[in-house]
Protein backbone atom coordinates (compact mmCIF):
# COMPACT_ATOMS: atom_id res chain seq x y z
CA UNK A 1 0.00 0.00 0.00
CA UNK A 2 2.49 2.31 1.10
CA UNK A 3 4.81 1.88 -2.04
CA UNK A 4 1.79 2.27 -4.13
CA UNK A 5 1.31 5.55 -2.98
CA UNK A 6 5.14 6.72 -2.78
CA UNK A 7 4.78 5.18 -6.86
CA UNK A 8 1.59 7.29 -7.39
CA UNK A 9 3.40 10.48 -5.83
CA UNK A 10 6.82 10.00 -8.18
CA UNK A 11 4.70 9.79 -11.00
CA UNK A 12 2.74 13.03 -10.56
CA UNK A 13 6.09 14.75 -9.69
CA UNK A 14 8.07 13.54 -12.64
CA UNK A 15 4.72 14.46 -14.59
CA UNK A 16 4.59 18.26 -12.66
CA UNK A 17 8.44 18.40 -13.51
CA UNK A 18 7.57 17.65 -17.31
CA UNK A 19 5.34 20.34 -17.15
CA UNK A 20 7.68 22.84 -15.53
CA UNK A 21 10.64 22.42 -17.89
CA UNK A 22 8.15 22.18 -21.47
CA UNK A 23 9.96 23.79 -24.50
CA UNK A 24 8.68 27.56 -24.72
CA UNK A 25 7.84 29.49 -27.98
CA UNK A 26 6.97 33.03 -28.82
CA UNK A 27 3.65 33.19 -29.06
CA UNK A 28 1.99 36.77 -29.43
CA UNK A 29 -1.97 36.74 -29.49
CA UNK A 30 -3.80 39.48 -30.07
CA UNK A 31 -6.44 40.91 -32.13
CA UNK A 32 -8.65 43.87 -33.85
CA UNK A 33 -11.44 44.99 -31.82
CA UNK A 34 -14.53 42.76 -32.36
CA UNK A 35 -18.04 44.09 -32.17
CA UNK A 36 -20.43 41.58 -31.17
CA UNK A 37 -23.88 41.12 -30.88
CA UNK A 38 -25.59 40.39 -27.72
CA UNK A 39 -28.32 37.74 -27.59
CA UNK A 40 -31.05 37.99 -25.26
CA UNK A 41 -29.85 35.21 -23.14
CA UNK A 42 -26.71 37.36 -22.66
CA UNK A 43 -24.43 35.28 -25.00
CA UNK A 44 -22.22 36.82 -27.71
CA UNK A 45 -21.42 34.69 -30.66
CA UNK A 46 -17.62 34.54 -32.14
CA UNK A 47 -19.02 32.91 -35.35
CA UNK A 48 -20.54 36.63 -35.87
CA UNK A 49 -16.96 37.19 -36.98
CA UNK A 50 -15.11 34.45 -38.93
CA UNK A 51 -12.96 32.74 -38.52
CA UNK A 52 -13.26 32.59 -34.67
CA UNK A 53 -15.85 30.03 -33.37
CA UNK A 54 -17.41 29.83 -29.97
CA UNK A 55 -19.97 31.40 -27.62
CA UNK A 56 -19.27 33.51 -24.52
CA UNK A 57 -21.80 33.67 -21.97
CA UNK A 58 -21.70 37.35 -20.57
CA UNK A 59 -24.34 37.50 -18.58
CA UNK A 60 -22.77 37.29 -15.19
CA UNK A 61 -21.18 40.55 -16.37
CA UNK A 62 -24.08 42.38 -17.41
CA UNK A 63 -25.80 41.34 -14.41
CA UNK A 64 -22.90 42.49 -12.29
CA UNK A 65 -22.90 45.89 -14.55
CA UNK A 66 -26.77 46.23 -13.62
CA UNK A 67 -27.91 45.81 -17.62
CA UNK A 68 -29.97 43.39 -19.01
CA UNK A 69 -30.16 42.75 -22.30
CA UNK A 70 -33.78 42.85 -23.78
CA UNK A 71 -35.55 40.95 -26.56
CA UNK A 72 -35.74 41.95 -29.73
CA UNK A 73 -33.48 44.79 -29.25
CA UNK A 74 -29.41 44.67 -30.81
CA UNK A 75 -26.89 45.90 -28.10
CA UNK A 76 -23.70 45.28 -28.71
CA UNK A 77 -20.25 44.74 -27.62
CA UNK A 78 -16.50 45.05 -28.11
CA UNK A 79 -14.45 42.08 -27.53
CA UNK A 80 -10.55 42.18 -27.50
CA UNK A 81 -7.76 39.60 -27.06
CA UNK A 82 -4.93 41.33 -25.50
CA UNK A 83 -2.05 39.07 -24.41
CA UNK A 84 -4.28 35.67 -24.78
CA UNK A 85 -6.77 37.65 -22.17
CA UNK A 86 -9.71 38.48 -23.53
CA UNK A 87 -11.65 42.02 -22.71
CA UNK A 88 -15.19 42.84 -22.87
CA UNK A 89 -16.64 46.42 -22.53
CA UNK A 90 -19.73 48.26 -24.02
CA UNK A 91 -21.60 51.30 -23.30
CA UNK A 92 -23.13 51.79 -20.32
CA UNK A 93 -20.63 49.59 -18.36
CA UNK A 94 -18.72 50.88 -15.59
CA UNK A 95 -15.88 48.69 -16.04
CA UNK A 96 -13.74 46.84 -18.47
CA UNK A 97 -14.08 43.22 -17.99
CA UNK A 98 -10.94 40.68 -18.21
CA UNK A 99 -11.78 37.13 -19.43
CA UNK A 100 -9.15 34.68 -18.89
CA UNK A 101 -9.61 31.43 -20.73
CA UNK A 102 -8.81 28.10 -18.79
CA UNK A 103 -7.42 25.91 -22.18
CA UNK A 104 -8.76 22.44 -22.68
CA UNK A 105 -12.11 23.55 -20.85
CA UNK A 106 -15.35 25.42 -21.48
CA UNK A 107 -14.60 28.15 -18.88
CA UNK A 108 -12.95 31.00 -18.26
CA UNK A 109 -12.58 33.11 -15.33
CA UNK A 110 -13.24 37.22 -15.33
CA UNK A 111 -12.93 39.91 -13.23
CA UNK A 112 -13.76 43.69 -13.30
CA UNK A 113 -11.31 46.31 -14.39
CA UNK A 114 -13.40 49.26 -13.20
CA UNK A 115 -12.83 52.23 -14.90
CA UNK A 116 -15.68 54.79 -13.27
CA UNK A 117 -15.56 54.44 -9.86
CA UNK A 118 -17.21 56.86 -8.69
CA UNK A 119 -21.08 55.97 -7.95
CA UNK A 120 -22.50 59.35 -9.34
CA UNK A 121 -20.94 59.55 -11.93
CA UNK A 122 -22.36 58.37 -15.63
CA UNK A 123 -21.21 54.71 -16.81
CA UNK A 124 -19.34 55.22 -20.10
CA UNK A 125 -20.57 55.90 -23.20
CA UNK A 126 -18.88 55.88 -26.72
CA UNK A 127 -16.47 52.99 -25.74
CA UNK A 128 -13.49 52.15 -28.24
CA UNK A 129 -10.88 49.33 -27.82
CA UNK A 130 -7.63 49.69 -29.06
CA UNK A 131 -4.07 48.20 -28.99
CA UNK A 132 -1.31 51.00 -28.48
CA UNK A 133 1.95 51.61 -27.31
CA UNK A 134 5.06 50.24 -29.10
CA UNK A 135 5.98 46.31 -29.88
CA UNK A 136 7.95 45.81 -26.88
CA UNK A 137 5.55 46.55 -25.06
CA UNK A 138 2.08 47.49 -25.89
CA UNK A 139 -1.00 48.12 -23.93
CA UNK A 140 -5.30 47.65 -24.65
CA UNK A 141 -6.12 51.19 -24.76
CA UNK A 142 -9.91 52.26 -23.87
CA UNK A 143 -11.37 55.23 -25.11
CA UNK A 144 -14.93 56.51 -23.99
CA UNK A 145 -16.30 59.79 -24.33
CA UNK A 146 -15.88 62.96 -21.57
CA UNK A 147 -12.82 60.43 -20.21
CA UNK A 148 -9.36 60.07 -20.94
CA UNK A 149 -7.89 56.67 -22.42
CA UNK A 150 -7.27 54.05 -19.91
CA UNK A 151 -4.43 51.95 -20.82
CA UNK A 152 -4.02 47.72 -19.80
CA UNK A 153 -0.99 46.43 -19.36
CA UNK A 154 0.15 42.75 -20.40
CA UNK A 155 -0.20 42.20 -16.51
CA UNK A 156 -3.91 43.52 -16.70
CA UNK A 157 -3.11 46.23 -14.66
CA UNK A 158 -5.01 49.62 -15.35
CA UNK A 159 -2.88 52.85 -15.95
CA UNK A 160 -3.26 56.36 -17.36
CA UNK A 161 -0.58 55.59 -19.40
CA UNK A 162 1.63 52.98 -21.36
CA UNK A 163 4.41 52.31 -19.97
CA UNK B 1 -31.68 54.94 -6.44
CA UNK B 2 -30.23 51.47 -7.39
CA UNK B 3 -33.67 50.57 -9.36
CA UNK B 4 -33.36 54.23 -11.46
CA UNK B 5 -29.34 53.67 -12.00
CA UNK B 6 -30.13 49.76 -13.40
CA UNK B 7 -33.10 51.64 -15.37
CA UNK B 8 -30.92 54.31 -17.21
CA UNK B 9 -27.75 51.33 -17.24
CA UNK B 10 -30.37 49.03 -19.13
CA UNK B 11 -31.96 51.79 -21.12
CA UNK B 12 -28.45 52.95 -22.87
CA UNK B 13 -27.51 49.28 -23.46
CA UNK B 14 -30.49 48.36 -24.98
CA UNK B 15 -29.79 51.35 -27.54
CA UNK B 16 -27.16 49.41 -28.59
CA UNK B 17 -24.57 52.46 -28.73
CA UNK B 18 -21.28 50.72 -29.14
CA UNK B 19 -21.17 50.29 -32.58
CA UNK B 20 -18.77 51.87 -34.52
CA UNK B 21 -20.09 55.07 -35.84
CA UNK B 22 -21.24 56.21 -32.67
CA UNK B 23 -17.61 56.03 -31.03
CA UNK B 24 -17.36 59.52 -33.65
CA UNK B 25 -16.89 61.75 -30.18
CA UNK B 26 -13.31 59.48 -29.55
CA UNK B 27 -10.33 60.43 -31.78
CA UNK B 28 -10.71 57.97 -34.96
CA UNK B 29 -7.96 55.64 -34.60
CA UNK B 30 -6.43 53.03 -37.10
CA UNK B 31 -9.11 50.30 -36.79
CA UNK B 32 -11.80 52.75 -37.83
CA UNK B 33 -10.15 54.62 -40.68
CA UNK B 34 -9.31 51.14 -42.01
CA UNK B 35 -12.94 50.24 -41.63
CA UNK B 36 -13.83 53.36 -43.12
CA UNK B 37 -11.41 53.01 -45.84
CA UNK B 38 -13.30 49.10 -46.90
CA UNK B 39 -16.80 51.05 -46.25
CA UNK B 40 -15.57 53.59 -49.25
CA UNK B 41 -14.36 51.21 -51.86
CA UNK B 42 -17.03 48.52 -51.25
CA UNK B 43 -19.27 51.73 -52.36
CA UNK B 44 -17.28 52.77 -55.31
CA UNK B 45 -15.95 56.05 -53.74
CA UNK B 46 -12.69 56.24 -54.15
CA UNK B 47 -11.66 59.25 -53.33
CA UNK B 48 -12.58 59.15 -50.08
CA UNK B 49 -11.21 55.89 -49.45
CA UNK B 50 -7.92 57.51 -50.75
CA UNK B 51 -8.43 60.03 -47.99
CA UNK B 52 -9.68 57.56 -45.14
CA UNK B 53 -6.22 55.80 -46.31
CA UNK B 54 -4.39 58.85 -46.47
CA UNK B 55 -5.15 59.61 -42.97
CA UNK B 56 -4.85 56.45 -41.54
CA UNK B 57 -1.27 56.44 -43.24
CA UNK B 58 -0.21 60.02 -41.21
CA UNK B 59 -1.76 58.62 -38.47
CA UNK B 60 0.11 56.12 -37.70
CA UNK B 61 3.68 57.97 -39.07
CA UNK B 62 2.96 60.50 -36.51
CA UNK B 63 1.82 58.20 -33.38
CA UNK B 64 4.01 54.58 -34.20
CA UNK B 65 2.31 53.85 -30.75
CA UNK B 66 -0.93 53.21 -32.13
CA UNK B 67 0.62 50.80 -34.66
CA UNK B 68 2.70 48.67 -31.77
CA UNK B 69 3.35 45.32 -34.01
CA UNK B 70 3.12 47.29 -37.50
CA UNK B 71 -0.38 45.45 -38.28
CA UNK B 72 -1.53 48.25 -39.83
CA UNK B 73 1.37 49.10 -41.71
CA UNK B 74 2.74 45.76 -43.07
CA UNK B 75 -0.46 43.94 -43.48
CA UNK B 76 -3.72 45.64 -43.25
CA UNK B 77 -2.84 49.06 -45.02
CA UNK B 78 -0.72 47.49 -48.10
CA UNK B 79 -3.77 45.43 -49.44
CA UNK B 80 -6.03 48.10 -49.53
CA UNK B 81 -4.24 49.94 -51.12
CA UNK B 82 -3.63 47.92 -53.41
CA UNK B 83 -7.02 47.57 -54.13
CA UNK B 84 -7.82 51.49 -54.23
CA UNK B 85 -4.35 51.71 -56.90
CA UNK B 86 -6.19 49.20 -58.88
CA UNK B 87 -9.73 50.40 -58.89
CA UNK B 88 -8.09 54.00 -59.55
CA UNK B 89 -6.69 52.81 -62.48
CA UNK B 90 -9.75 50.97 -64.24
CA UNK B 91 -11.75 53.30 -63.21
CA UNK B 92 -9.09 56.16 -65.58
CA UNK B 93 -9.14 53.34 -67.77
CA UNK B 94 -12.85 53.86 -68.40
CA UNK B 95 -13.17 57.38 -68.27
CA UNK B 96 -10.43 56.54 -71.19
CA UNK B 97 -12.67 54.72 -72.74
CA UNK B 98 -15.86 56.73 -72.56
CA UNK B 99 -14.42 59.63 -73.86
CA UNK B 100 -12.39 58.05 -76.42
CA UNK B 101 -16.13 56.19 -77.31
CA UNK B 102 -18.03 59.25 -77.93
CA UNK B 103 -15.84 61.17 -80.37
CA UNK B 104 -15.16 58.14 -82.76
CA UNK B 105 -19.23 57.49 -82.64
CA UNK B 106 -20.27 57.69 -85.75
CA UNK B 107 -22.92 57.07 -87.44
CA UNK B 108 -22.82 55.73 -91.07
CA UNK B 109 -23.86 57.63 -93.57
CA UNK B 110 -26.95 56.41 -95.42
CA UNK B 111 -26.99 59.71 -98.21
CA UNK B 112 -27.39 57.06 -100.86
CA UNK B 113 -29.39 54.64 -99.13
CA UNK B 114 -32.85 55.67 -97.43
CA UNK B 115 -33.80 51.84 -96.71
CA UNK B 116 -30.77 52.66 -94.19
CA UNK B 117 -33.35 53.54 -91.08
CA UNK B 118 -32.80 49.69 -90.61
CA UNK B 119 -29.47 50.54 -90.54
CA UNK B 120 -29.45 52.79 -88.31
CA UNK B 121 -30.84 50.34 -85.57
CA UNK B 122 -28.46 47.82 -86.60
CA UNK B 123 -25.70 49.98 -86.24
CA UNK B 124 -26.85 51.22 -82.73
CA UNK B 125 -26.98 47.97 -81.46
CA UNK B 126 -23.98 46.63 -82.67
CA UNK B 127 -21.85 49.67 -81.26
CA UNK B 128 -23.93 49.24 -78.23
CA UNK B 129 -22.22 45.57 -78.09
CA UNK B 130 -19.03 46.22 -78.84
CA UNK B 131 -18.59 49.15 -76.50
CA UNK B 132 -20.05 47.36 -73.61
CA UNK B 133 -17.55 43.95 -74.64
CA UNK B 134 -14.68 46.77 -74.85
CA UNK B 135 -15.83 47.92 -71.77
CA UNK B 136 -15.83 44.69 -70.02
CA UNK B 137 -12.64 43.75 -71.29
CA UNK B 138 -10.78 46.43 -69.84
CA UNK B 139 -12.08 45.67 -66.46
CA UNK B 140 -11.78 41.55 -66.83
CA UNK B 141 -8.06 42.16 -68.07
CA UNK B 142 -7.27 44.88 -65.14
CA UNK B 143 -9.55 43.06 -62.40
CA UNK B 144 -8.91 39.49 -61.35
CA UNK B 145 -11.08 39.56 -58.04
CA UNK B 146 -14.87 39.41 -58.51
CA UNK B 147 -15.33 41.61 -55.49
CA UNK B 148 -13.09 44.11 -57.07
CA UNK B 149 -15.32 44.29 -60.24
CA UNK B 150 -18.53 44.44 -58.25
CA UNK B 151 -17.10 47.83 -56.23
CA UNK B 152 -16.09 49.34 -59.44
CA UNK B 153 -19.81 48.89 -60.53
CA UNK B 154 -20.78 51.36 -57.75
CA UNK B 155 -18.25 54.08 -59.36
CA UNK B 156 -18.56 57.32 -60.79
CA UNK B 157 -16.61 56.15 -64.01
CA UNK B 158 -18.45 52.95 -64.56
CA UNK B 159 -21.78 54.99 -64.40
CA UNK B 160 -20.53 57.03 -66.96
CA UNK B 161 -19.50 53.86 -69.20
CA UNK B 162 -23.37 53.01 -68.61
CA UNK B 163 -24.81 56.30 -69.21
CA UNK B 164 -22.96 56.05 -72.63
CA UNK B 165 -24.24 52.67 -73.56
CA UNK B 166 -28.02 53.33 -72.57
CA UNK B 167 -28.03 56.93 -73.52
CA UNK B 168 -25.80 58.78 -75.25
CA UNK B 169 -25.22 56.16 -78.50
CA UNK B 170 -28.95 56.49 -78.80
CA UNK B 171 -29.15 60.28 -78.79
CA UNK B 172 -25.99 60.46 -80.81
CA UNK B 173 -27.98 58.34 -83.86
CA UNK B 174 -31.18 60.21 -83.03
CA UNK B 175 -29.22 63.81 -83.58
CA UNK B 176 -27.73 62.19 -87.20
CA UNK B 177 -30.16 59.78 -88.00
CA UNK B 178 -33.30 62.76 -87.87
CA UNK B 179 -30.71 65.19 -89.55
CA UNK B 180 -29.65 63.03 -92.96
CA UNK B 181 -32.85 61.39 -93.24
CA UNK B 182 -34.35 64.34 -92.86
CA UNK B 183 -32.39 66.57 -95.51
CA UNK B 184 -32.57 63.54 -97.96
CA UNK B 185 -36.26 63.48 -97.50
CA UNK B 186 -36.50 66.95 -97.66
CA UNK B 187 -37.98 68.61 -101.36
CA UNK B 188 -39.47 65.25 -102.49
CA UNK B 189 -43.18 65.00 -102.71
CA UNK B 190 -43.55 61.14 -103.05
CA UNK B 191 -41.55 60.79 -99.66
CA UNK B 192 -43.47 63.52 -97.91
CA UNK B 193 -45.13 60.85 -95.98
CA UNK B 194 -42.15 59.02 -95.22
CA UNK B 195 -40.64 62.59 -94.41
CA UNK B 196 -43.46 63.41 -91.63
CA UNK B 197 -42.86 59.90 -90.14
CA UNK B 198 -39.32 60.52 -89.52
CA UNK B 199 -39.95 63.90 -87.79
CA UNK B 200 -42.23 62.22 -85.80
CA UNK B 201 -39.96 59.48 -84.73
CA UNK B 202 -37.19 62.00 -84.34
CA UNK B 203 -39.24 64.36 -81.34
CA UNK B 204 -40.21 60.70 -80.20
CA UNK B 205 -36.77 59.70 -79.62
CA UNK B 206 -35.90 62.66 -78.01
CA UNK B 207 -39.06 63.04 -75.74
CA UNK B 208 -38.53 60.07 -74.59
CA UNK B 209 -34.78 60.30 -73.38
CA UNK B 210 -35.40 63.29 -71.84
CA UNK B 211 -38.54 61.81 -70.05
CA UNK B 212 -36.23 59.16 -69.22
CA UNK B 213 -33.72 61.27 -67.23
CA UNK B 214 -36.77 63.78 -65.61
CA UNK B 215 -37.86 60.10 -64.22
CA UNK B 216 -35.00 58.51 -63.26
CA UNK B 217 -34.46 62.43 -60.76
CA UNK B 218 -38.29 61.84 -59.88
CA UNK B 219 -37.76 58.07 -58.65
CA UNK B 220 -34.87 59.09 -56.81
CA UNK B 221 -36.22 62.35 -55.07
CA UNK B 222 -39.92 59.91 -54.68
CA UNK B 223 -37.69 57.28 -53.12
CA UNK B 224 -36.26 59.53 -50.75
CA UNK B 225 -38.97 61.36 -49.56
CA UNK B 226 -41.05 58.28 -49.27
CA UNK B 227 -37.63 56.84 -47.11
CA UNK B 228 -38.09 60.06 -44.91
CA UNK B 229 -41.43 59.75 -44.27
CA UNK B 230 -41.40 55.95 -43.64
CA UNK B 231 -38.17 57.48 -40.99
CA UNK B 232 -40.99 59.62 -39.24
CA UNK B 233 -43.77 56.99 -39.31
CA UNK B 234 -41.62 54.31 -37.70
CA UNK B 235 -40.55 56.62 -34.83
CA UNK B 236 -44.08 57.58 -34.60
CA UNK B 237 -44.99 54.02 -33.90
CA UNK B 238 -42.25 53.54 -31.49
CA UNK B 239 -41.98 56.48 -29.95
CA UNK B 240 -38.97 57.29 -31.39
CA UNK B 241 -36.41 55.05 -30.15
CA UNK B 242 -36.52 53.52 -34.17
CA UNK B 243 -34.45 56.15 -34.95
CA UNK B 244 -31.91 55.38 -32.62
CA UNK B 245 -31.73 51.62 -33.80
CA UNK B 246 -31.77 52.62 -37.04
CA UNK B 247 -29.22 55.60 -37.10
CA UNK B 248 -26.28 55.27 -39.68
CA UNK B 249 -27.78 52.26 -41.33
CA UNK B 250 -27.96 52.34 -45.22
CA UNK B 251 -30.49 49.63 -45.29
CA UNK B 252 -34.39 51.12 -46.30
CA UNK B 253 -36.37 51.71 -43.39
CA UNK B 254 -38.82 48.68 -42.80
CA UNK B 255 -41.52 50.46 -40.51
CA UNK B 256 -43.12 46.75 -39.98
CA UNK B 257 -39.97 45.34 -38.93
CA UNK B 258 -39.42 47.96 -36.38
CA UNK B 259 -42.89 48.58 -34.90
CA UNK B 260 -42.65 44.36 -33.91
CA UNK B 261 -39.69 44.63 -32.59
CA UNK B 262 -40.87 47.94 -30.37
CA UNK B 263 -43.98 45.31 -29.57
CA UNK B 264 -41.13 43.23 -28.70
CA UNK B 265 -39.60 45.36 -26.24
CA UNK B 266 -42.50 46.69 -24.26
CA UNK B 267 -43.30 43.08 -23.91
CA UNK B 268 -40.22 42.51 -22.52
CA UNK B 269 -40.71 45.71 -20.36
CA UNK B 270 -43.56 44.95 -18.53
CA UNK B 271 -42.62 41.59 -17.87
CA UNK B 272 -40.08 42.95 -15.91
CA UNK B 273 -42.34 44.89 -14.05
CA UNK B 274 -43.75 43.68 -10.88
CA UNK B 275 -46.87 46.30 -10.15
CA UNK B 276 -48.08 49.06 -11.80
CA UNK B 277 -49.97 51.83 -9.93
CA UNK B 278 -53.56 52.71 -11.13
CA UNK B 279 -52.45 55.66 -13.17
CA UNK B 280 -49.47 53.52 -14.51
CA UNK B 281 -52.34 51.15 -15.79
CA UNK B 282 -54.28 54.10 -17.84
CA UNK B 283 -51.36 54.80 -19.22
CA UNK B 284 -50.30 51.45 -20.08
CA UNK B 285 -53.99 50.96 -21.13
CA UNK B 286 -53.95 54.11 -23.55
CA UNK B 287 -50.81 52.83 -25.15
CA UNK B 288 -52.38 49.87 -25.89
CA UNK B 289 -55.02 51.96 -27.51
CA UNK B 290 -52.67 53.51 -29.81
CA UNK B 291 -50.67 50.35 -31.01
CA UNK B 292 -53.84 48.94 -31.98
CA UNK B 293 -54.45 52.42 -34.26
CA UNK B 294 -50.69 52.44 -35.21
CA UNK B 295 -51.48 48.60 -35.92
CA UNK B 296 -55.06 49.30 -37.99
CA UNK B 297 -53.19 52.01 -40.03
CA UNK B 298 -50.18 50.40 -40.82
CA UNK B 299 -52.11 46.87 -41.68
CA UNK B 300 -54.39 48.80 -44.12
CA UNK B 301 -51.61 51.05 -45.56
CA UNK B 302 -49.92 47.29 -46.64
CA UNK B 303 -46.55 48.38 -44.70
CA UNK B 304 -46.66 45.32 -42.32
CA UNK B 305 -48.11 42.25 -41.26
CA UNK B 306 -51.18 42.21 -38.68
CA UNK B 307 -49.36 42.71 -35.27
CA UNK B 308 -52.66 41.96 -33.51
CA UNK B 309 -51.45 39.35 -31.79
CA UNK B 310 -48.42 40.74 -30.13
CA UNK B 311 -50.49 43.52 -29.40
CA UNK B 312 -53.18 41.13 -27.47
CA UNK B 313 -50.67 39.47 -25.58
CA UNK B 314 -49.68 42.74 -24.11
CA UNK B 315 -52.72 43.73 -23.20
CA UNK B 316 -53.11 40.17 -21.55
CA UNK B 317 -49.86 41.11 -19.87
CA UNK B 318 -51.11 44.38 -19.22
CA UNK B 319 -54.71 43.06 -17.37
CA UNK B 320 -51.89 40.49 -15.32
CA UNK B 321 -49.86 43.55 -13.85
CA UNK B 322 -50.87 43.59 -9.73
CA UNK B 323 -51.92 46.73 -9.36
CA UNK B 324 -50.37 49.48 -6.56
CA UNK B 325 -47.57 47.75 -5.03
CA UNK B 326 -45.77 50.95 -4.96
CA UNK B 327 -46.46 51.81 -1.41
CA UNK B 328 -44.95 48.88 -0.13
CA UNK B 329 -42.30 48.21 -2.08
CA UNK B 330 -41.14 51.80 -1.99
CA UNK B 331 -41.44 51.48 1.84
CA UNK B 332 -39.06 48.24 1.58
CA UNK B 333 -36.71 49.62 -1.06
CA UNK B 334 -35.91 52.83 1.30
CA UNK B 335 -34.37 50.84 3.75
CA UNK B 336 -34.32 50.39 7.36
CA UNK B 337 -33.70 54.33 7.79
CA UNK B 338 -36.83 55.13 6.56
CA UNK B 339 -38.71 52.78 8.29
CA UNK B 340 -36.70 54.58 11.61
CA UNK B 341 -37.70 57.88 10.03
CA UNK B 342 -41.57 57.19 10.50
CA UNK B 343 -41.46 55.27 13.55
CA UNK B 344 -39.92 58.41 15.06
CA UNK B 345 -42.24 60.55 13.23
CA UNK B 346 -45.52 58.33 14.64
CA UNK B 347 -43.87 58.48 18.28
CA UNK B 348 -43.63 62.22 18.36
CA UNK B 349 -47.16 62.46 16.53
CA UNK B 350 -48.38 60.52 19.83
CA UNK B 351 -46.56 62.37 22.27
CA UNK B 352 -47.51 65.74 21.13
CA UNK B 353 -51.26 64.62 20.81
CA UNK B 354 -50.68 63.15 24.25
CA UNK B 355 -49.10 66.57 25.63
CA UNK B 356 -51.80 68.54 23.70
CA UNK B 357 -54.29 66.40 25.19
CA UNK B 358 -53.52 67.32 28.72
CA UNK B 359 -52.82 70.58 27.99
CA UNK B 360 -56.25 70.96 27.15
CA UNK B 361 -57.41 69.38 30.36
CA UNK B 362 -55.22 71.49 32.19
CA UNK B 363 -56.73 74.80 30.77
CA UNK B 364 -60.12 73.02 31.25
CA UNK B 365 -59.50 72.59 35.00
CA UNK B 366 -58.12 75.61 35.36
CA UNK B 367 -61.33 77.65 33.31
CA UNK B 368 -63.64 75.59 35.66
CA UNK B 369 -62.28 76.66 38.68
CA UNK B 370 -61.76 80.06 37.73
CA UNK B 371 -65.71 80.38 36.62
CA UNK B 372 -66.95 79.33 39.75
CA UNK B 373 -65.23 81.81 41.57
CA UNK B 374 -66.79 84.59 38.97
CA UNK B 375 -69.99 82.82 39.70
CA UNK B 376 -70.23 83.36 43.15
CA UNK B 377 -69.58 87.38 43.66
CA UNK B 378 -73.04 87.62 41.20
CA UNK B 379 -74.99 85.19 43.16
CA UNK B 380 -74.29 87.08 46.34
CA UNK B 381 -75.12 90.46 44.58
CA UNK B 382 -77.66 88.88 43.14
CA UNK B 383 -79.43 87.42 46.49
CA UNK B 384 -78.53 90.49 48.35
CA UNK B 385 -80.65 92.41 45.76
CA UNK B 386 -83.14 90.10 46.32
CA UNK B 387 -83.13 90.97 49.95
CA UNK B 388 -83.65 94.87 49.26
CA UNK B 389 -85.93 93.81 47.33
CA UNK B 390 -87.24 92.01 49.59
CA UNK B 391 -86.80 94.66 52.56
Amino acid sequence: MRISLLLLLGAAGSSCATQSVGPTLTLEQHSLRIPLTLEEDGTVMLAERPPLVGRIDLSPILKAEGAQPGAGTRATVQLMMHYGRLYVVADAFRAIWEITPQPGTTTASYRPIPVVRDIGQEPMKDVRLSRYGSARSSCLRLDRAGGGPVFITSSGDARDDCP
Amino acid sequence: MIVRRTAVLTGALLLGVTCLRAASQVEADPHELCERAREYLADGELRAAGSALSRLRTLIAKRPDWDPEGVFTNELLPPLQARLNRLQHVARKLDDFTVEALQDLQPPDIKKDISTVRDYTEWATSVIERLRGERDQIIGAELADAEERAFLTHTESYERTERLLEVDVLKRMADTAGDDILGLLAGDPELESVLTRFRQLKRDLMQIVAERDQLETDVKKSHDHNEAVLGVLAAVVTDDSSLKAHEGGRRPVNVAELFARFLDGEMAALRRRSYATPSELDVLRANLDRYRRYNEVLHAAGLGQDQKGKIEALSKAVDGLPVDGRGITALSAAGPASLVLIGALALATGVLGWLAVERGRRLASLQSSAGRKVAIGPAKVHRTDVDSKAV
